[in-house]
């Protein structure tokens, strides 16, 4: 191998070779100072700082491996230990195990802790006797080092006496975890999304304030302070705080509703806040970055600039920002949404049944009856509001109270409507104009006393129960069901129904039926399918 | 829910690369870094109690990394300027540095590297990792000046990594 002498390799001022020479303590306090500005200030000068301490690390491993692998096999390990040894470096699956005798490795029989005096002559017998299987070098470090540390932890107490080379190994087990960072975010869905350094998240699983590398796929992430961000693989991401996220390379798309205003992207070089909005970020590092407007306003500003970030540029939708990471500056483009493969679903405005009403002769704006026993009412009646609270004493515990902020029971809206009929067929219209059907997804929280029988979208059967409950005697209704509704969206307008039924023929008075329901669902805006694409490009 | 042994097992051997380098980098030395290694996943056990999940683990086991290996070095002579501790933290937290991948893939294109070095190089290599003798010593063993030594282990160490790139980037393609 001819050693190099190119210009990166040879330039003493490279990261890489400040890294080896640091490593080599060979730094003077000078080119030391400089190696800890630019570890502090560039985020690929860290990354490659760390990648050249591995490797260093894997050499030296790789140049002490047969040395370690011999000096483990000379260790005169035990009988057993041996043979976990050498049953770990079989390869898996398609090769046939071989299963070791104690006679095949222990020279002396009868003696308590029986020792391999000679590692050689053993694996010399073993493979006169059995066929020698080749195996991947890395492997067999691995499979080695995975004894090493197994049989280290398993022989953990016997470790008491051994005393470490330094002083302070008390202070050692006494070192406190460090705390786990606070949650501000939550997974909402994950498309093949894989995440780095080994962590295993989907959807529902919270986020913590740390950095989180996307390697592939795409999520879709809720913030704490309700902003909806999609990011996209491969992306670096620090969430900072609930309401913060310094995006150090990839794409995101950010969704802010009013509650969500302020939610703010850092790059290296801007920071966008936005004011009610949507809007795409792209960061490359040592490039600059990129905004695109989508909707709504986004104030801009460079990082640095003290003027620029008391009183920030402002961006509407159409308009988009590229900044020079050389210049410091940041250029108007046109927004280009092609340049973003997904875009964030928006939450749809739906109210929960019943929510705002407090009195019984209320009527819901949005749910009706239209069916008694599957037929069709001549026109839709009003669903009303029902108030457990108002019936006798035995009956009123078994209902999840009302909860005029979120969500309350609903029920027929006359006395005589129904008498003796045991299935009761809500409705609920769903508008997604604006919104690509095809990406909408809805849950639907339900109670229903007795129970829901049937849920339809669009005339679809999109739910049924599988089996007919049994009536119980003093059966309860607190505890909701959900069901999702992922597809049979028409664009326009969409009609949800629910069938409950009641136990026993229906009587207002003596046997009561009611809905509760609750639903939250998100839909990605159809502006995505119609914008051209954008002439300006994206960052390289 | 306390984090099993096995999830600690798995963390100690897929992280044990970058961990030790961790260790090298703060207490300046590759055989006092295996030490410092060694220590912590002693101790690890005894904090697994305290230990949530998989990435909580990670964290400790490079806090308990820098603070053992500070420890280790405060007990030995002559070591060279450490870098400053704002530093330490970025590299103590930064998400590369739980990024326990391509260790096995690594290993195995070095194996191929090291056997297109020369014998010299190799010595140099040997002496340096397997002897643990510091460049000092191999300076004078070898009758080369301590610039030179530094000069031959850095253009090993970049032209093993470049080779190492270079077959990779082959057995991807």
């Amino acid at each position: 191998m001819i050693l190099p002498h190119d210009a990166e390799q040879s330039d003493p001022q490279s990261i890489t070779q400040m890294t080896i020479r640091y490593l080599l303590s060979s730094l003077s306090d000078e080119e030391l100072d400089q190696l800890e500005s630019r570890l502090q200030r560039e985020p690929e000068a860290l990354a490659e700082f760390l990648e050249v301490v591995h490797f260093h690390a894997i050499v030296k491993e790789v140049v002490c491996g047969d040395a370690a692998r011999d000096a483990i096999l000379n260790n005169h390990p035990t009988a057993s230990e041996y043979r976990d040894i050498l049953a770990m470096l079989q390869p898996p699956d398609s090769v046939e195990p071989v299963v070791l005798a104690e006679d095949d490795l222990i020279p002396s029989a009868g003696v308590q802790r029986k020792r391999v005096r000679d590692a050689g002559e053993v694996r010399e017998r073993f493979e006169q006797r059995h066929r020698v299987i080749v195996i991947p070098r890395a492997l067999a470090y691995a499979a080695v080092m995975a004894v090493v540390a197994a049989v280290m932890l398993a022989l953990l107490p016997l470790f008491k006496h051994v005393s470490l080379p330094t002083a302070g190994k008390d202070e050692l087990a006494a070192i406190e975890v460090p705390p786990q960072p606070v949650a501000v975010a939550m997974i909402l869905e994950s498309q093949d999304a894989v995440w780095a350094g080994g962590t295993r998240l989907s959807a529902g699983d919270i986020l913590h304030a740390r950095f989180y590398e996307l390697s592939e796929g795409s999520a879709l992430l809720r913030m704490n302070n309700q902003a909806l961000i999609r990011l996209e693989a491969p992306a670096l991401v620090e969430f900072v705080s609930a309401d913060t996220v310094a995006l150090r390379s990839g794409k995101l798309v950010g969704y802010c509703n009013e509650a969500a205003r302020g939610f703010t992207v850092e790059t290296a070089d801007a920071r966008f806040e936005d004011l009610g909005t949507e809007f795409g970020v792209i960061a490359v590092p040592g490039s600059g970055s990129e905004m695109h407007v989508f909707d709504g306003v986004v104030a801009a500003s460079m990082v640095g600039d003290a003027e620029a970030e008391q009183v920030p540029l402002q961006y509407m939708a159409g308009q988009a920002v590229r900044t020079s990471a050389v210049s410091g500056t940041m250029q108007l483009i046109a927004a280009d949404a092609n340049s973003f493969e997904t875009t964030t679903p928006h939450v749809l405005a739906l109210r929960n049944g019943g929510q705002g009403l407090s009195r019984p002769d209320q009527a819901d704006p949005d749910w009706s009856l239209v069916a008694i026993d599957g037929k069709e009412l001549n026109r839709p009646l009003a669903a009303h509001l029902f108030d457990p609270s108002t019936m006798p004493k035995d009956m009123r515990g078994r209902f999840l109270p009302n909860d005029p902020t979120n969500s309350s029971w609903l029920t027929i809206p006359f006395l005589q409507l129904g008498q003796g009929a045991e299935r009761f067929t809500f409705e609920r219209k769903i508008d997604l104009t604006g919104y690509d059907p095809a990406t909408a997804r809805i849950e639907l929280r339900l109670i229903a006393d007795n129970y829901v029988n049937t849920i339809t979208l669009n005339g679809q059967l999109s739910y049924e129960i599988p089996n007919r409950p049994v009536e119980v005697f003093g059966q309860s209704f607190v505890q909701f069901q959900t069901q999702v509704l992922d597809a049979g969206f028409k664009p326009g307008v969409n009609t949800l129904r629910v069938e409950i039924s009641n136990f026993g023929e229906f009587d207002k008075v003596s046997n009561q039926t009611a809905l509760r329901v609750e639903l939250g669902g998100l839909a990605r805006p159809a502006w995505h399918e119609q914008t051209e694409p954008g002439d300006q490009g994206v960052l390289p | 829910m306390a984090v099993s042994t096995d999830a600690i097992v798995k963390a100690l051997v897929q992280h044990r690369s970058q961990l030790i380098g961790f260790a090298w980098v703060v207490v300046g030395d590759p055989q006092l870094a295996e030490d410092v290694f060694q220590d912590v996943s002693l101790a690890v056990v005894k904090k697994a109690e305290t230990i949530t999940d998989e990435y909580h683990l990670l964290m400790w086991l490079r806090h308990a990394i820098r603070l053992r290996a500070l420890e280790v070095r405060r007990n030995t002579q002559g070591r060279a300027r450490l870098l400053k501790p704002e530093v330490l933290d970025l590299l103590e937290q930064t998400p590369q540095a739980f990024a326990g991948r391509g260790n096995d893939e690594h290993v195995e294109a070095l194996h191929a590297c090291m056997s297109g070095l020369g014998e010299s190089a190799r010595q140099l290599l040997n002496m340096r990792y397997a002897q643990g003798l510091k460049s000092g010593e191999i300076a004078s063993r070898t009758n080369r000046s301590l610039q030179a030594v530094y000069k031959s282990i850095t253009r090993i160490h970049a032209s093993l990594r470049e080779c190492v790139k270079q077959r990779l980037s082959e057995t991807r393609a």
